[in-house]
């Protein structure tokens, strides 16, 4: 009856097309109650309403009880839950410095993050712990274990490259993956049929959209 | 002028303060003037280590809230004399020192001696910008497990963001077990360095003296028949800019008789 989406705008709460509306704001409770520590007191949250137009009396009334909840209601979306797609995740990339590329000859450590719009190569390590977050493409000319996000604003035609791939998560535009490439063997990770595949660099197979 | 180096690990238990203690036993007994500053405030175990618990009058805060002059605070070693302690305050908390306080002691006591040691605190926070701000060196202590190596890969990214340059940071290995890392069990030294990309100053193995040592407060590198002392030894003198191979840390590894006979059984039994 009702659900959680993930998308662009953040978290959106799906209520389907109901009856009684104490079995949602029951379903509701239920819901929020299970996802335990996910929310924070006071996160925004949208709410969708299949068939608004039968139900938009009732929507003060589940407002007030999410906010009850201890969550506050962002935005209201109209339609039905197929628009919703589930690949529009996007992280908001912040401070970007504007240009194509960006060098980094430098091991990333622990804690330590490269954010950029466009590009990213590192000359070095990538390790565990350390973040990666690129516009575009990343090259790692070493050994990769931390988190890499690419793709961010040029989408899934980004890829992701090292000379030994072993990262703790991969994200390329809203593909996600705990994939690791074969150890030793310098692979690239990109995006094919929905999902992101691991190939070593000389078995390389780019779907080609040009 | 003395050189300022400081002690530090992320981690906490990987044995930061042992090793301050018996580097800075080393160093005097090299004839070098040593000052120690323990820097873990409200958790203080420098003293402990060093037996000096007993001899303590002032400590950091009384420096900080401008009541003795550093040199008042020091505490002199019963047996090593030209080696001192800057103890820490237990009923004090690592707020009430900033870094800048840490600054202006290190500078005044720096004149009158070749090296001063800060021993950090566990924990990146407060107590470690205390530790990290006053010195120029730094040696970041792991032990073999990647828990530990993670958490001093963090440290090193934190040392470079206080304008540490790599070469002045190196790596000391400590409770390092040789008959694990023969099985194939533990990382390597070689496995470290790779990870951490820092060059490796000293390896120290895992030894059961160390904990008679800190209990009874006589560093081990003050007790003439342990056998580990000779590797904080290779530490000092490499500290000191000599030139001590690496290998030489391998060396207290090597197979005692008795060993050796158990050995031989054990084939026997086997074959």
């Amino acid at each position: 009856m009702v659900d959680f989406k993930m998308t662009r705008d953040g978290l959106v709460l799906v209520v389907r097309d109901y009856q009684n509306l104490e079995d949602v704001l029951n379903a509701i409770s239920t819901r929020v109650t299970q996802m335990g520590d996910f929310f924070a007191r006071g996160d925004r949250i949208a709410l969708m309403i299949e068939n608004h137009v039968k139900h938009s009396q009732d929507i003060p009334r589940l407002v007030a009880h999410i906010r009850g909840l201890g969550l506050e209601v962002s935005q209201i979306l109209i339609g039905s839950p197929q628009e919703v797609s589930e690949k529009t995740m996007k992280v908001e990339v912040r401070n970007v410095v504007e240009g194509v590329g960006k060098i980094v000859k430098k091991t990333i450590r622990s804690g330590q993050t490269v954010i950029h719009s466009g590009d990213v190569v590192i000359f070095g390590n990538l390790n565990r712990g350390a973040e990666i977050l690129a516009g575009g493409s990343v090259v790692v000319f070493g050994k990769a274990f931390g988190t890499i996000r690419a793709g961010l604003n040029e989408g899934e035609n980004a890829v992701i490259a090292a000379l030994d791939l072993q990262p703790t998560l991969m994200q390329i535009a809203g593909f996600v993956s705990h994939a690791k490439g074969q150890e030793g063997v310098p692979s690239v990770a990109h995006v094919k049929g929905n999902r992101i595949v691991i190939e070593p660099f000389d078995k390389l197979d780019f779907e080609r959209s040009d | 002028m003395g050189e300022v180096i400081v002690v530090t690990s992320g981690k906490g238990g990987v044995g930061k303060t042992t090793i301050t203690a018996n580097l800075g036993c080393c160093l005097a007994k090299l004839g070098e003037k040593v000052c120690l500053i323990d820097a873990d405030i409200g958790l203080k175990n420098l003293d402990i280590v060093l037996g000096l618990e007993n001899r303590i009058i002032y400590t950091l805060i009384d420096v900080v809230n401008g009541k003795v002059s550093p040199q008042e605070a020091l505490v002199r070693h019963k047996i090593m004399k030209n080696l001192f302690l800057l103890p820490a305050s237990q009923i004090a908390t690592k707020e009430m020192v900033s870094p800048e306080d840490m600054k202006a002691i290190v500078k005044e006591l720096s004149p009158n001696f070749d090296y001063i040691i800060i021993d950090s605190p566990a924990g990146i926070e407060r107590g470690f910008r205390n530790a990290v701000t006053p010195a120029s060196k730094a040696l970041v202590v792991t032990t073999p497990e990647l828990p530990s190596i993670s958490d001093a890969d963090r440290v090193v990214g934190l040392l470079e963001n206080f304008g540490f340059s790599d070469e002045r940071i190196k790596v000391i290995i400590n409770r390092f077990k040789p008959h694990m890392v023969k099985k194939g069990e533990m990382l390597t030294a070689e496995d470290i360095r790779h990870t951490l990309s820092l060059e490796i100053i000293a390896v120290i193995p895992d030894s059961e003296e160390v904990i008679v040592a800190s209990n009874t407060g006589v560093p081990v590198s003050l007790n003439g028949s342990s056998k580990i002392a000779k590797n904080f030894e290779n530490l000092a003198r490499r500290v000191r800019g000599e030139n001590v191979p690496l290998e030489n840390d391998f060396e207290t590894f090597s197979k005692g008789f008795i060993t050796t006979l158990k050995d031989f059984f054990s084939k026997l039994k086997r074959g």
